[in-house]
């Protein structure tokens, strides 16, 4: 067996090796953030615990890894945690704020990003007038998806701030593309009021 | 005689009712606003579910739906008579006052967009308060602002949304099959 034969057989097996982690990391890290984001949601009685244990339970809510909500689009049957950033290993376990942008629980555009490759993969099929959810600690909030657009990469105007409370879903476009996608795929939802419903 | 015992319940009554009567608060209707509350928030008298007196002072009580927080203020829409809303309204506070949301005290930095809160608008003064949690604590009021807020200057880009991972295991699957392909012809050279 020649050198270059060798090399490319130990090549292309780490890069698939690589591909198989990152998605292992996908399926488990989504999958664990989703069940401490439950947990989080009704704290066990801390009445009996240490002073250090209660501090890093708290610590441990607040990890740049913990998701700080959980986006649901029934339509569509995603589930999926909200992270505080849109990096790379946050949005391959799920889906990141984008940084600049509102937060549910403050208000103004919220943006919340994710792999057109990944978990938003079926925004494709999205229409206006479905629903979706975002549940973070404090509160459940729902929008109502008011439009669809696809826009250059560097067209940022749809991110711009609002008054009124909404949230923006940003995706790469075309869904199906290799390598860097050029465009988009924008998907604008308005605040669904409580007293309103 | 008769006459004597007349005037005593009268004067009686009128006393009574003196006394009693700075008790008595003015409905939303009768409550004489100033004119610069009324300059500030033309349409107080739709969004006042009642007026209650605090410390010696009149206050409407006004409910609506939180819609932003942020830097030492929270902002909201008001609900008028109709069902429909008032413009966004700014209400100065701090992050630790704390409020009541489902009955139970909730501090300013920990509300969420979409709660019911209660604010007290002073009739006499533009100043507008958030409904203390406990009904001892004092209200503290701040100077109502007429415009609706500022937004936040829009500093977001684009996301980079495109995971890298499909392009690896293409690079990857390309190489394995480049590797068979080079076994196969020195196999068949072999052979």
């Amino acid at each position: 067996m020649r050198w270059s034969e060798v090399a490319a057989y130990i090549a292309g097996a780490m890069l698939c090796s690589l591909f198989a982690l990152a998605q292992a990391d996908s399926a488990l890290g989504s999958t664990n953030a989703l069940e401490e984001f439950a947990a989080s949601l009704n704290p066990p009685d801390q009445t009996l615990w240490a002073a250090g244990r209660v501090r890093d339970y708290q610590a441990a809510q607040q990890s740049p890894m913990s998701a700080v909500a959980v986006l649901t689009i029934p339509s569509l049957k995603l589930e999926v945690p909200v992270f505080e950033h849109d990096d790379e290993l946050s949005l391959n376990r799920g889906a990141g704020l984008v940084a600049g942008m509102g937060t549910p629980d403050t208000g103004g555009n919220v943006g919340i990003a994710g792999h057109r490759d990944g978990y938003f993969r079926v925004l494709k099929d999205i229409k206006v007038g479905d629903l979706i959810e975002v549940r973070t600690r404090i509160k459940l909030h729902r929008y109502r998806v008011t439009s669809l657009d696809i826009v250059e990469k560097t067209d940022s105007r749809l991110l711009a701030d609002t008054d009124e409370p909404g949230v923006t879903l940003v995706t790469c476009y075309p869904f199906y593309y290799l390598g860097n996608a050029p465009q988009r795929f924008i998907v604008a939802a308005t605040y669904v009021w409580p007293s309103d419903s | 005689m008769r006459r004597s015992i007349y005037l005593s319940i009268i004067g009686v009554t009128a006393v009574l009712g003196g006394v009693a009567a700075p008790a008595l608060a003015a409905d939303c209707a009768t409550a004489q606003f100033s004119q610069a509350v009324l300059d500030r928030f033309p349409n107080i008298r739709m969004v006042c579910s009642e007026i209650i007196e605090k410390d010696g002072q009149e206050y409407a009580v006004v409910k609506g739906d939180l819609v932003r927080t942020g830097n030492n203020a929270v902002y909201m829409k008001f609900k008028l008579a109709d069902g429909t809303k008032s413009d966004t309204r700014k209400i100065e506070t701090r992050p630790e006052f704390r409020v009541k949301i489902d009955g139970k005290p909730v501090s300013v930095r920990n509300l969420a967009v979409g709660q019911e809160l209660t604010a007290y608008v002073k009739v006499s003064d533009p100043v507008i308060a958030l409904e203390p949690a406990e009904p001892s604590d004092p209200v503290a009021a701040y100077p109502m602002e007429e415009a609706a807020p500022a937004m936040a200057a829009n500093t977001a880009e684009m996301p980079a949304t495109a995971s890298p991972m499909p392009a690896v295991a293409g690079l990857g699957a390309l190489l394995l099959a480049f590797a068979g392909m080079l076994t196969f012809f020195r196999l068949r050279r072999q052979s």
